[in-house]
This record gives C-alpha cells, structure tokens and sequence, in this order.
C-alpha cells in the first residue's frame, strides 16, 4: 500500500485575547489507501484541529498553520492556493461532523445539496446529477430514496441526516473521508447502524478514513491504528492491537483503564488523577507530567522523543527512553487522588 | 436478586404515568400526548443501585424527575419509605425532598454562578434546618472534604473549577442533606473520558460510606453495569425489561434488550462481534405505534404484537419483562425455556 496522507511536524496555533495556544504541537503520521486511522483524546487535546488543519478549514485569525507539511499524493496542502485546495476538498478529501444538523442547510432540500456537490465536482447536470443523488441515498440506506430526495433536513431523524451526510460526502468519491465525532451525538442503537454502514462503505469503495472520537471503544471497533493526542501532541501510535493490547504511555493506561469494560468485571476503575491541562497554561516539559503517576524530573523538564518500537508502534514517554539516574528520580511519592 | 424479595422496598413505583400536552392551533387546544412515561412501575431496595437505561426520548430523565414530584406525574403512585410522595403536602414534602436528592448531568447549569459553593450548600442545609452558625459553615466544608475537594475551596465560584470538580460540588450538594435516595441522571456523561471513573469511584465510596441508594439513570451501558445491581430497560415510556445486572448482560429476554447491548462498542479490537443492527429509528413518542411500541424494529414481531400492548410479567427466573415472546398472550403461564432458546438464536 502506499502513502495516501503524509502528515509532518505540523504546528498550528489559534492567536486568543488571552494568547497563543498550541493546539497543533509537532504532529507527524501518514495515512495510507484504504486505511482507518483513529485520533483519539479528550476535548481539547487537538484532534478536531489537526483534522480541519488537514483541509485548511480553520479561520484564520485566529487559526494559524506555522509549521509542518501535510502532503496529500505528494502536493503540499499547506502550501497550495485557494482555487486548487477547493478541488481538493469534496473530490478527494471529504469531511462529515458530529452535528448533522448543524453541517446541512435548512432552507434547501436534502437533493438540493447533495446535488449542488455533484454539479461542481463531477460536472454532472439535470437529471444525472438528481440521478447521482439518489444513488447515492440508496447506498447509505435511506429507504424511498427517489421520494426523500426533495425533503429539508428537519424531516430527517438525527441517524438519517448522518446517512444523508455520508451520502454527500462519498458522492464525489473521495480517497480520504475525515470523520469526526460522527456517531457522538446519535444514541447506540443508531451508532452501530453508522459504524455498520461506514465499514461496509471502506470495504466497497476503498476510501481511508480518519476516525476522529473520544470512544476507546468506537476507535476499537473502526481502527487499523491509533494515534493518541494529549494537550496537542501524539503521545502514542500503533496498530489497533498493539495499542489497546499493550498500551505504552501512561496516558493511554489510564484512559483504557479507566473505562468500565463490559468483559471484565473489576471493583473499582483506574483514574487519572486530575484533568486536562488549561491550554494557555501548559505545563512544561511532558504535559502530562502533573497527573502521571510516574513522573520523574526530566519530565518536568523536557518532552520526551518518539521511541519507536516494533510495528511501528511509537511512544513519547521518558520511561522508554534513556536517562540519567538523576534525571530518572521520581517528582513524587505518590500522586494525590484529588484534582487540584 | 436473592434476599431482596423479604426486605422492604425504600421506593415503590406503581404504573407511573407522565403525559405531555401536545398544543396546537391559535388557541393551544390540546391534540394529543406524549406519553413521556406510559405505565412503568418498579421498586427500588434500600442500599442498591437501580438503573434506568434506554436511548433518548425514552422517558427514563422523566421518570426520575416525576418521582421526585420536580414535575408532577399523570397517574401512578410513588411511595418512597412507606409514604406517598403525591399526597405529601407544605412541610411533609419539604422533610421528603431532604431524603431525597438529585444529581444532574450537567454541573455547571446546576450551580448559581454568583454563589460561593460554600454558601450554596450552606444555603441548602440552613433550608433544611440541618445546622446553624459555626456548625454550618463547619459541615459544608467537612462535606466538601468528603467529595474529595478541599476546605478552602468553599469560599470559590462555580467557574473557577473544571467539570470533573463541579460535579463533585453538586454531589457534596447533595449529601449535605444526609438523604437516603440520590437519583443520579446521566452524572458523569459531560465529563472527560479520564474523568468519568473518578465520579464513579466517588460516588460508590459515598454509596459505601452513607449506606445510600441510588437511582441511576444513563445511557451508558458499560457504565450501568459496573454500577448497578439491578437494571431497568425503557423503550418508549415503557419498561420492557427489569433484571438483575448479571442475568441482563449475560442474556437479555426482550428483543430489545438484546439489540441494545450487542450495540455497545467491545473495547478489544481482536473480539470484534456481529451484532444485532437495529433497523429504522425510535419512533416519535408523540404517535407511538400500536400494540407492542418496539414491534416496527423488532426482528421478532409477530401478529399479536402489532394490537396487544405486552405487559410487564414476572417470568419463572424471578425478572419481569414485556414482550409476547416471553408471554404469548393465550397461555401465560406456558413453558418459558422453549421460548427462551428461540429467542436466543
């Protein structure tokens, strides 16, 4: 298989009245044909920002990319001029939301919209396109889809006008679909439907996907690999297996471990002490070093590198890597269990 | 369930009924109802977690709101340590809301942003006549201590703490009134993934702690199970499902039940299942459909199932459950295990 998306030190920062926030830090990974990456972190750990960087869809200001490549099929997305991003976007690379509802027009009718995509991006007119369109509906299964085609969005459950995203999303077939939070904001009955139809779609048309959630358990599902994000970093990458199997950060310990599983049963969950770090105050260093439970003093010092491990399963944690014995002393006996 | 069939129930709730007016027109004639909560009844142990679980629109928000009167109930009783909740007036209802507490979802719209947490909860227990003076002031911060903050936090606003931390406010809330029921309502579903477990963990030392029972009502079915002992499953405004946690997980009897859980997402990426998908949406509790209210998604619908509302039974195996697979309606005290490895299968 070979490099769909190559994602290389990127760096973007939103300028705010209280300043700059690093919501992109130094972010590499690639992205090949046909593939399932999962980002997975907590609000604010900069997922959703690496995703709209991808397709320069942030405003700028306050958003501004100031460093990195990110190389789809070789071309420099950072580097290239509005008219030819706007090719890409839709034809190539196509995004869904969390919020369906939010990401259609209420005014126009579900055909409306999903035709105006197909007139601009596959120079198709009249009845073709409307052709096109339903299609389209029939494949994400919208039943009566030559009949539905003509209603608004407010006729449409919250899992429909999800399909009707997908629709209109692939209907341009796209090499790379950026999905982020897609199922976060329908119930779980209908999540397995979306994840169900979403599968079921990559393995017919062969489209990548970049997962976007919060879900360990959705990312277990979906993902061939992983990327953790923690405070606008990756702190680990691996395959699927590998990460949920024998995860490496302490990060991502706590994160599986502190979901209630449905196999085993376990007295009392593993916690994180603390929480996420207020972006326009980072701490130093690892920025997970204030809730770690093993926190050295290197680590409030300097970020550790990438050490990569077999199958190319990377981790950026100073217990991995080399230090000094001074280096390696312990910050504390023991974190406490309040956040503070 | 083995040994709560003697004790007596802290809560008994006998076919609660929560109909919304549907008003249209110039004049807000009113055209219909959403059943909200349509005929549901459960008890609820002292010391237990009960769950209510369903996707949204279910009624299970409703259901915990309606018993504790916040909104007041179509129809039903609601009997809670042997007196009814409904025929409690002034005074009595006043000592009835001390005992019984509510923890909500989202923490920040449950706290005055111009008060101190210290005054809030002072604020609560000098209502309530639980203390005065110094002791007051003493109590609010032992019990902030108790939730894991700290005492000089008392003197703090809301929007100086994250979530995980306000959570842990309306909880110290709460248990300041010393209460024996706490109906939780989706507690920890606006928290950060790494945040969830700290609630959960708190909330069972509390359970442990001050012998407390628990209503807890989510979505979240990995959640309900470590939690619960007992769970509930609504559909619709309806309980189609009642059973302790392990008989549930490990074989649900209503159709719907089974569809649920099989939707959760497995956590292990080597155990990925096949699962029961569900077709078409929750229908509109505004114009539920006839008979059995899941029979337009059921893989199992029968005749019977589209006239003939199934009710909640008691089945050998001591859980209750609404479904004509279980009851055919004919014969209802038939043979269950050949009914129940059909729908095993």
């Amino acid at each position: 298989m070979s490099e769909l998306l190559q994602v290389r030190n990127l760096e973007m920062s939103y300028y705010t009245e209280g300043g700059r926030v690093r919501a992109v830090d130094g972010v590499s990974f690639d992205v090949e044909q046909g593939e399932v990456v999962g980002i997975v972190g907590e609000s604010g750990c900069g997922k959703t920002a690496v995703s709209l960087s991808i397709l320069r869809l942030l405003p700028s200001p306050p958003a501004k990319i100031e460093g990195g490549e990110i190389l789809f099929e070789g071309q420099d997305l950072v580097k290239l001029s509005g008219e030819r991003l706007r090719r890409i976007r839709g034809d190539d690379i196509a995004m869904i939301f969390q919020e369906p509802m939010t990401s259609l027009n209420p005014v126009y009718t579900i055909g409306n919209q999903l035709i105006e995509a197909i007139r601009l991006h596959q120079q198709l007119e009249g009845k073709a396109a409307r052709n096109r369109a339903i299609e389209m509906l029939k494949l994400v299964g919208i039943p009566r889809a030559d009949e539905v085609i003509d209603e608004y969005p407010h006729r449409f459950s919250g899992g429909m006008r999800q399909r009707a995203m997908i629709a209109m999303a692939l209907s341009c077939d796209p090499k790379l679909l950026i999905a982020d939070e897609p199922t976060t904001a329908l119930d779980v009955t209908i999540q397995a439907q979306i994840l169900e139809l979403m599968r079921e779609l990559k393995e017919r048309l062969h489209t990548a996907i970049i997962f976007i959630t919060h879900d360990l358990s959705v990312i277990a599902e979906m993902s061939d690999r992983v990327l953790v994000m923690y405070a606008g970093k990756i702190v680990e990458q691996g395959s699927v297996v590998d990460l949920f199997h024998d995860p490496q950060h302490p990060y991502t310990q706590g994160l599986i471990g502190s979901r209630p599983s449905m196999d085993v049963e376990r007295e009392r969950l593993e916690f994180i002490p603390g929480s996420v770090p207020n972006p326009l105050h980072m701490p130093g260093g690892c920025p997970f070093h204030p809730r770690c439970s093993h926190a050295m003093e290197i680590c409030r010092r300097e970020m550790p590198g990438e050490k990569q491990g077999e199958n190319e399963h990377g981790v950026r944690c100073w217990l991995h890597l080399d230090k000094s014995d001074d280096q390696a002393r312990p910050l504390r006996a023991a974190v406490g269990a309040a956040e503070e | 369930m083995s040994g709560t069939a003697e004790r007596q129930p802290m809560l008994q709730v006998t076919n609660l009924k929560k109909y919304f007016p549907i008003k249209t027109g110039v004049f807000s004639r009113t055209t219909g109802y959403v059943k909200a909560v349509d005929d549901v009844s459960f008890d609820i142990y002292p010391g237990e977690t009960f769950a209510l679980v369903g996707e949204s629109g279910c009624g299970k928000s409703t259901t915990g709101r309606t018993i504790l009167r916040l909104q007041n109930a179509t129809g039903g009783q609601v009997i809670f340590k042997g007196e009814d909740v409904y025929a409690a007036t002034g005074d009595r209802m006043r000592v009835l809301r001390k005992d019984m507490q509510i923890v909500f979802q989202d923490p920040y719209s449950a706290l005055n942003p111009r008060m101190t947490i210290g005054a809030a909860i002072r604020e609560i227990m000098r209502v309530h006549g639980m203390a005065t003076g110094n002791e007051l002031h003493e109590k609010a911060e032992r019990v902030l201590e108790t939730c894991g903050l700290q005492r000089h936090h008392a003197s703090r606003y809301p929007h100086e703490f994250s979530g995980g931390q306000r959570q842990r406010v309306v909880i110290a809330r709460a248990l300041a009134l010393n209460p024996s029921l706490i109906v939780a309502d989706e507690p920890i579903s606006a928290l950060d993934v790494s945040i969830q477990s700290q609630i959960i963990n708190l909330l069972e030392d509390l359970q442990d702690e001050f012998d407390l029972t628990f209503l807890f009502i989510s979505h979240d079915l990995s959640v309900v199970k470590h939690m619960a002992e007992r769970v509930g499953v609504m559909y619709l405004g309806k309980l189609v499902e009642v059973a302790g946690k392990r008989e549930l997980y490990e074989n649900p009897l209503h159709p719907y039940s089974q569809a649920l859980l099989s939707a959760i997402p497995v956590s292990d990426p080597a155990r990925r299942q096949e699962r029961i998908i569900l077709k078409g949406d929750v229908p509109s509790p505004a114009n539920p459909p006839s008979g059995c209210p899941f029979h337009t998604r059921c893989p199992y619908a029968m005749d019977v199932c589209r006239s003939v509302v199934p009710r909640l039974r008691r089945t050998d195996s001591g859980r209750h459950v609404a479904c004509h697979l279980i009851h055919p309606p004919e014969q209802h005290n038939g043979d269950l295990s050949t009914v129940e490895t059909r729908i095993a299968h």
